[in-house]
């Protein structure tokens, strides 16, 4: 069984470069912008201690920018059922995730100041169909290699687990030099 | 593997509960099918909790215009609903019932994970010592509570007309001047009135709290439909418990106080007399008109003396019941806290950078020696998931599920050694909960207001995290006079922010300035928050929100640099007296032209401009003031007026003058139809009721008429006393009045 709900988290290269007020006035244009998805509503969580720091409330997916572990980044939550196979799923959510940062890149409010690393952890959040087991991390990790096998094109990437015992399955994918955002959207055909 | 969460928690859940949420599914599915009627379906939603939330209308203001959420159940020839005119697949609330805000570590880890998997990650602590998610898809619904049910909570009951959650003060049993704990009391009314057959019939929610003690805040017992405050007494050397019991309070838009309905309940009468005024309200209480279909307006229409006598006759007729007692019994016997470790006291051990602060504000001595409880602050009572699992493994470490929620949207930690303080400290603050300042300034609740609630005006939530982090920058420097005082924050005048008993409240509103919205919040002074909400506060003037810090910082100073000494800040407001309070934020009121300064046309933490409809600014619109914003301004200072007069004793004058302010705020809005409209307050009412009541311009979607009703019963009725509560709800309602005058202005104008 696959999640229902997947996380994908880019971080942003200066934790400073996207404010809040400036971010809370872009997801609100987002509502009005986006034909293709039911956006729904802006919520300001600033005063939260490394948690969601603006985040735009929506149907298929949710987008924050979020400051969880003192890591600033863009965080895409999807929310309904996903078609495919988990590969599928992952590089549909991925592709999903990067299409917003590099939209966030592109918006003349943030001054071209704002730019993610590449890196991106991704979080298995359905505790019923996927919970943090061995045989579902190998799942996830397996599914993860073949879903996002050119996301970096020729390069290497790593997989790290970054899940505790207690939490959700999460992993962090990394690969080798530098890769901008507009790369891996190439990468994956996005 | 289980492949759902009925399947995989079956046996986990009381057969009961089980057999509701199974019910509440097939609702839901009914619903879906067209065999359940939305009206029917919403009532039932509501008794679980589930709540409607801001823009499930489908409709959101962007800023330049409102724009329509194509959601999947609303379009392509869908149009499922949820309720009246409530999408269903719009986002909603779900309350969680926490009684007396009583929590255990694996409830708090299951509460991370469901605000994780079908919220926003926040579970947010609400001034009534539940939780509530945000953003929840009706169809989670039932796996959610599935969840819920498996670690003990219910959300039966947390909204619709029945007992909501049962609070208590959260000091209960570690309290140092209480008459007794309350937990278990509270813990067996709850209990016992949970879905019993003579909660399921009111007219309206009925809330009940418990206080240990009298003159503390603790549960705020005044303000509740029932109230009960522990109390001993000794009997032939023997001492015997009992509680002061407290019936018809509550805030609202009108707010009542309880009135003392017994001075010495024995506990075994407690649970039948609590079933005795349900069957009364439930019989007696309004039901058509839910403006007035809350437990005070019965109480006040009857009067306490009547009211308890119907009371005590049908107590006298009620079948016995054995959980009466049994209940006590039970949860009193139940019902013994531990520590996990043993009592040391700190002896001058070695602090990190920080804990002295925190220790002045965030730690409590127990009334058992070596033992504190630790308050950890929550801003605007909002807790990501992963600090609620953070807190939860801390709670292994240094308590055994003695944790409780608070109505200032925080929780304690009770029975902590107080050896153990240091370390505590230093995990709080690498999860990001050592934030000092609890249960001072700094601390500023508030309702979601605009953010999430269909009823919110203004952003109470936006102002709360302003003020929170001025005041937290100024917190090392503030005159202690000052640290101790309480800001609380409505959305609108409905309070469930609790303004009316802060130090210094506000609650949101708005006003046209040239055209164009303004959010504002009026300014209410001279509430208490000890003595279990002990006083009321009254309305000062509407302040547009971006002014409201000014407000602050300009009440503070004058209190430190005037005070008498030992003064406090209600004593120091009533001696300034209302002309003086007025005159010292009358410049603060102004707001100026959108052309100059924009940001006050917006909202805090919300950068869209605050208005429903477009600017439409004229080329000499700065300039020109409508008559109806001279004459209403003139109803305010009418308004105001009957408040110095109250204050002045003259009960009979401030009615009048009430009265008159409303009668003169129906006649503005009658002129702006009918220019030559004679003074007469028959004709004005006529009028009034012909033009704008039957026509449904002066009308609110939720109160309905309401509003109107205050003015014809305030012309109608014979007063056979001028009573300072009478005259002081006629203030209330007043203000009411006029703030629907102006919204009904505002619509007059849109169209």
């Amino acid at each position: 069984m696959n999640p229902k709900r997947i996380h994908v988290k880019l971080f942003l290269e200066d934790p400073q470069s996207a404010p809040a007020d400036t971010v809370f006035q872009i997801f609100n244009n987002w509502i009005a912008d986006t034909p293709d998805e039911v956006l729904i509503d802006v919520a300001d969580y600033s005063h939260i201690h490394n948690g969601p720091i603006t985040l735009l409330i929506g149907h298929q997916a949710d987008y924050s920018i979020d400051n969880t572990n003192a890591e600033m980044g863009l965080l895409y939550c999807s929310k309904q059922a996903l078609e495919g196979d988990l590969a599928a799923q992952l590089r549909q959510v991925v592709t999903a995730a990067l299409k917003a940062c590099r939209r966030l890149e592109d918006d003349p409010m943030l001054q071209g100041k704002a730019k993610f690393n590449g890196e991106l952890e991704i979080v298995a959040n359905d505790r019923l169909n996927f919970p943090n087991t061995p045989t579902a991390l190998e799942t996830f990790q397996t599914a993860l290699e073949t879903g996002l096998d050119n996301l970096y094109g020729d390069a290497d990437f790593t997989i790290e687990n970054t899940s505790s015992p207690s939490n959700l399955p999460s992993l962090r994918v990394r690969g080798e030099g530098t890769h901008n955002i507009s790369s891996l959207l190439d990468n994956l055909g996005g | 593997m289980s492949t759902t969460w009925k399947e995989q928690l079956s046996g986990q859940i009381e057969e009961e509960l089980e057999r509701e949420i199974d019910i509440f599914e097939n609702q839901i599915q009914m619903r879906k099918e067209d065999r359940l009627d939305e009206r029917i379906f919403m009532e039932s939603r509501l008794r679980r909790g589930v709540y409607g939330q801001r823009y499930d209308n489908g409709q959101r203001f962007n800023g330049a215009e409102t724009q329509e959420l194509k959601f999947p159940s609303s379009s392509n020839g869908h149009s499922l609903t949820k309720g009246p005119e409530t999408v269903w697949d719009a986002p909603g609330m779900q309350r969680i019932k926490i009684p007396f805000g009583g929590l255990n570590t694996r409830q708090m880890d299951v509460l991370a994970d469901l605000a994780e998997e079908y919220s926003d990650g926040i579970s947010h602590i609400t001034t009534r010592q539940d939780v509530q998610f945000h953003f929840i898809h009706i169809e989670d619904t039932p796996d959610l509570m599935r969840r819920l049910a498996a670690v003990g909570i219910t959300t039966r009951e947390a909204c619709g007309n029945s007992v909501r959650n049962v609070t208590a003060c959260p000091l209960a049993g570690v309290c140092r001047t209480q008459s007794f704990d309350v937990t278990p009391y509270a813990k067996a009314c709850a209990n016992f009135l949970l879905g019993h057959p003579d909660v399921q019939d009111f007219g309206r929610k009925f809330k009940i709290a418990f206080s240990g003690c009298k003159h503390e805040a603790c549960g705020v017992t005044t303000m509740h439909d029932m109230g009960a405050i522990a109390v001993t007494r000794t009997v032939d050397g023997k001492e015997q418990r009992g509680f002061e019991l407290y019936v018809g309070g509550g805030l609202g838009a009108v707010p009542h106080k309880a009135k003392l309905f017994d001075e010495f309940l024995p506990p075994e009468e407690l649970l039948p007399t609590a079933q005795a005024i349900s069957r009364v309200f439930a019989r007696l209480g309004e039901k058509r008109n839910r403006a007035r279909a809350r437990v005070k307006f019965l109480v006040a229409k009857l009067g306490i003396d009547e009211f308890k006598r119907l009371v005590l006759e049908e107590r006298a007729q009620l079948p016995e019941d054995p959980r009466w007692t049994a209940d006590i019994e039970e949860f009193l016997n139940a019902f013994d806290e531990e520590p996990l470790k043993p009592a040391q006291a700190l002896n001058g051990a070695d602090v990190p950078a920080g804990f002295d602060e925190w220790y002045a504000t965030n730690v409590y001595q127990q009334r058992q020696d070596g033992y504190v409880t630790v308050t950890v602050s929550l801003p605007l009572g909002d807790i990501t998931s992963s600090q609620l699992h953070s807190l939860a493994d801390i709670c292994r470490r240094y308590v055994k599920d003695t944790i409780r929620t608070t109505i200032e949207q925080n929780i304690v930690l009770r029975w902590v050694s107080e050896a153990d303080l240091p370390a505590l400290y230093a995990e709080l603050q690498q999860t990001g909960l050592a934030e000092s300042g609890a249960g001072t300034i700094v601390d500023v609740t508030a309702c979601p207001g605009t953010d999430t609630c269909k009823l919110g005006i203004s952003s109470s939530r936006g102002l709360a995290a302003e003020l929170r982090q001025r005041l937290g920058e100024q917190s090392m420097q503030m005159d202690e006079a000052v640290k101790d005082l309480r800001i609380k924050i409505s959305g609108c005048f409905n309070s469930c922010g609790q303004h009316h008993a802060a130090d210094i409240g506000f609650f949101g509103n708005s006003r046209k300035i040239n055209g164009i919205p303004v959010p504002h919040f009026q300014v209410i002074l001279g509430g208490q928050w000890k003595e279990n909400a002990g006083a009321y506060g009254l309305a000062m003037g509407a302040v547009p929100s971006k002014r409201i810090p000014d407000v602050v910082t300009r009440l503070t100073s004058r209190y430190i640099e005037e005070r008498d000494k030992e003064e406090n800040f209600q004593d120091f407001i009533a001696r300034l007296g209302k002309r003086e309070v007025k005159a010292m934020l009358d410049d603060l009121t102004q707001v100026p032209a959108h052309s100059e300064n924009a940001s006050f046309y917006s909202d805090w933490g919300d950068p869209r401009e605050f208005t429903t409809g477009d600017m439409g600014i004229g080329e000499c619109a700065g300039e020109v003031i409508p008559l109806i914003q001279v004459e209403m301004a003139a109803c305010e200072r009418e308004a105001f007026e009957a408040q110095v007069l109250l204050d002045e004793e003259d009960y009979e004058k401030a009615t009048h003058t009430a009265n008159s302010a409303m009668l003169h705020a129906a006649k503005a809005l009658v002129k702006t139809q009918f220019l030559d409209i004679p003074e007469d307050a028959q004709v004005i009412q006529d009028e009034f009721r012909t033009r704008l009541l039957d026509t449904q311009l002066f009308w609110d979607r939720f109160a309905q008429d309401k509003f109107a009703r205050y003015l014809f019963r305030a012309y109608e009725e014979e007063v056979a006393e001028y009573t300072q509560e009478f005259a002081r709800q006629r203030i209330e309602e007043t203000q009411l009045f006029i703030e629907a005058a102006y919204r009904c202005f505002d619509r007059m104008s849109s169209d």
